[in-house]
């Protein structure tokens, strides 16, 4: 096999500390700028080298694709301010409370995890009750939910915390929009409040306390099945933790950890966080939670699956214990979303699918689009 | 398998297929001192193979790869060395923010560029493949102007000429002895063969030319030639249709057209003669 | 095949669906997003919205219209369009 330039865990020591790249040569630089794109990761090392005033003295291979990533997060950035204010406007007789989550709470609070943070969708959560007043003037504005079959339809409006993406018709972009944090049909859905009291406004929109928006952020990635952007999501908390770091900041998070049901979730992020990246975590904190949750040979499984689906999954790093690995976390996944006889419906279901796609090629599900 | 490194200034690609004809037409398509080994750092890992599923056996199907993402759907084994084309577009198109870019074809005559805009059908790239092949004149790319920001300098970018359907036949009238790739039939643009640029083209494809004029050109089998002069406001909202990443570069973006327009003739011209149209360029524009 | 793309076609040239607000005054300003030139062949000016990229040309001296304080029923409607399309935004109005 041939030798890799950068190694996985370079990676992370990297995402950690920018500067251990400075001294990076061109043939680096190449492989560190690919799997960074590919992670969805690229633009924020730009921001932080940029910030730390260290972008300058790179190699111009280096500055030019680290300039053109920053400039694109910017450009989602700015997107979807207007995007926001699009929403809001479109709303406003209905007076909706509206939280934005993840990317966008980043963007609009102005936090470190904003920096040269990329995404696709804008997530919002409203109170249950408004969802469909906030669906239906939605669509007259013109985000439509765009076309899913049947089952999928009915998995969404039943189980889920959220209601199909909506896409805008012009402009294209999509509206994740929530009223739960995580899927109802997992029993674990916590009482929304817990959540959104102290949260804060900005510009016209609600962003969820550090601590709550902290808890959410591992939830998102810990009670999931598909971990496509795991290692930017777990960079994401390691900033959190970073940033928040005070002592009434895991005072907050142990409670509302503990009164939703999610130390577990809490065990993990700190667990894989320090290890990607060394996150400060105060001992008493981490040793409180390990007292519950860390029992030596579940961790041994737990790193099997988790060392691997957090870390980069660019090619250049794809070895047969990756894909068990992902196998093992597509199931875990699922059976924490799900009762069993829902999953396995939802498993004849997809793998019906999946047997399809596996006959005819992928596209055999794609509506055929005019160019 | 093949696996190249592939100098397209100012680009880097890394190239790899296991389709043997996408590797015979890469090499009957690029001069060969654009092969380059791996000593410079490839911009962009791009490829194009035979895609999976049980349907390969019925009808062979290729996907094009921008390192390990996979931005269009399948498409028929036949089409490969055309998708790879239209790949290499694609990511520059949404990637390369260095430039304003501009859906356009552009050809020089020195230094002296004309920008030639036109939606499909419109015989931009025919126009751009005659007009590039004449004396004196040379080929910055058929499909994207790379502008650089808030000036009137176009990098080239020069690459085979896609042509469609009849198009071709009139290369190869005018062009005889020009090199030509396989077809790939049924494509959504039709019939499409890519043609080699000539030896000038490739010998300037570093020097950078300054816009002149910008001509949106109508290809009408009735009318031999007929010139319209558009006004800066016309020739901006026409231009702007045309811009690719507009949105990505803001105010230096807008700047950037502004700046084309203000400082170039701009004509509409509806025309059934290529050499016609070379004349007038010639003769009143540059 | 560009259909599927997201930044190459998503933000270009789409005018917005119009959906045109209740205005109860006429009064109003260019957007702190919007680009304005005019240009110095005298054939108008173009706004340019930044973050939908869409653009517009225009015969008329916009600045001019937007300072007047009566105009025709066909203006106001160019001007309810173009504020539906993110180019305008009412002003508080002036007392």
């Amino acid at each position: 096999m041939k030798q890799l330039l950068i190694e996985s865990k370079q990676i992370t020591a990297i995402l950690a500390d920018p500067s251990c790249c400075c001294t990076f040569n061109e043939y680096q630089w190449e492989t560190l700028i690919r799997v960074l794109r590919h992670e969805g990761l690229l633009a924020r090392i730009s921001v932080q080298l940029q910030q730390q005033g260290l972008l300058d003295a790179l190699p111009p291979y280096a500055q030019k694709h680290l300039h053109n990533a920053a400039v694109l997060a910017e450009n989602q950035h700015s997107s979807i301010v207007f995007e926001c204010q699009q929403i809001r406007k479109s709303t406003q007789q209905h007076g909706v409370r509206f939280y934005l989550l993840k990317g966008a709470a980043y963007v609009f609070c102005g936090n470190n995890t904003n920096c040269g943070r990329t995404f696709g969708d804008i997530d919002l959560l409203v109170n249950k009750s408004q969802i469909n007043v906030v669906e239906n003037t939605l669509l007259l504005h013109g985000w439509l939910a765009d076309d899913i079959d049947d089952y999928d339809n009915a998995y969404y409006r039943n189980w889920a915390h959220e209601i199909p993406p909506l896409k805008h018709t012009g402009r294209g972009s999509v509206i994740d929009l929530h009223h739960n944090l995580v899927p109802v049909v997992s029993g674990r859905a916590p009482k929304i409040e817990y959540f959104t009291d102290n949260a804060i406004e900005y510009d016209g929109f609600f962003v969820l306390a550090p601590a709550a928006m902290t808890l959410h952020s591992i939830v998102h990635l810990f009670i999931n099945e598909d971990f496509k952007h795991g290692l930017r999501d777990l960079n994401d908390i390691h900033l959190l933790f970073t940033e928040y770091a005070s002592e009434g900041f895991w005072h907050e998070l142990d409670n509302l950890a503990s009164k939703c049901g999610f130390t577990l979730e809490l065990y993990l992020a700190c667990r894989y966080s320090h290890r990607f990246f060394q996150t400060k975590i105060p001992s008493e904190f981490a040793s409180k939670l390990a007292q519950c949750h860390g029992n030596r040979l579940v961790n041994l499984l737990r790193d099997f699956i988790f060392s691997r689906v957090l870390a980069s999954k660019h090619p250049l790093y794809t070895r047969w214990s990756n894909s068990l690995a992902a196998t093992m976390a597509l199931v875990r996944g699922h059976y924490l979303k799900m009762p069993w006889p829902i999953l396995i419906r939802h498993t004849v279901h997809k793998s019906y699918r999946m047997t399809v796609r596996l006959l005819l090629g992928k596209s055999f599900f794609t509506k055929e689009q005019n160019s | 398998m093949m696996q190249i490194r592939l100098n397209l200034p100012p680009f880097i690609f890394d190239i790899h297929s296991s389709v043997g004809f996408v590797e015979q037409n890469m090499h009957h398509m690029y001069p060969d001192e654009l092969f380059i080994n791996s000593s410079r750092p490839a911009d962009y890992f791009v490829g194009v193979e035979k895609a999976n599923g049980l349907r390969k056996f019925i009808r062979p199907q290729a996907s094009f790869s921008f390192d390990a993402i996979e931005p269009f759907k399948t498409l028929p084994l036949n089409h490969a060395y055309a998708s790879l084309e239209w790949g290499i577009n694609y990511v520059v198109a949404n990637q390369s923010l260095q430039y304003v870019i501009l859906h356009s074809g552009i050809v020089a005559k020195g230094d002296k560029a004309v920008l030639l805009p036109g939606p499909p059908g419109s015989g931009k790239s025919t126009m751009t493949a005659y007009l590039s092949g004449r004396q004196g004149w040379r080929l910055l790319s058929d499909e994207m102007a790379l502008v650089l920001p808030e000036t009137l300098k176009v990098q080239p970018f020069v690459r085979p000429i896609c042509l469609k359907n009849k198009s071709v036949d009139l290369v190869k009238r005018w062009y005889p002895d020009a090199k030509l790739s396989t077809v790939a039939r049924n494509t959504h643009k039709g019939d499409v063969v890519h043609l080699c640029p000539g030896d000038s083209s490739w010998q300037q494809r570093d020097d950078l030319a300054k816009v002149n004029a910008i001509v949106f050109l109508r290809y009408d089998q009735r009318v031999d030639l007929e010139i319209t002069e558009l006004n800066q406001n016309q020739g901006f909202m026409q231009l702007a249709q045309n811009a690719v990443n507009l949105n990505l570069h803001g105010q230096q973006g807008f700047n950037t057209l502004v700046n084309l327009i203000e400082n170039s003739a701009v004509f509409e011209v509806v025309y059934n003669d290529v050499e016609a149209v070379r004349t007038f360029l010639e003769q009143d524009v540059l | 095949m560009i259909k599927k793309i997201t930044t190459w076609d998503v933000f270009h040239h789409e005018t917005l669906p119009g959906t045109t607000p209740k205005v109860t005054s006429h009064s109003y300003t260019i957007t702190g997003s919007t680009l304005l030139h005019k240009f110095s062949d005298g054939s108008g000016v173009v706004l340019y919205q930044k973050n939908t990229g869409a653009a517009t040309g225009l015969t008329l001296d916009i600045e001019s219209v937007l300072a007047r304080e009566n105009i025709d029923a066909d203006t106001l409607k160019l001007l309810n369009q173009l504020s539906a399309s993110g180019f305008l935004t009412p002003s508080p109005a002036k007392y």
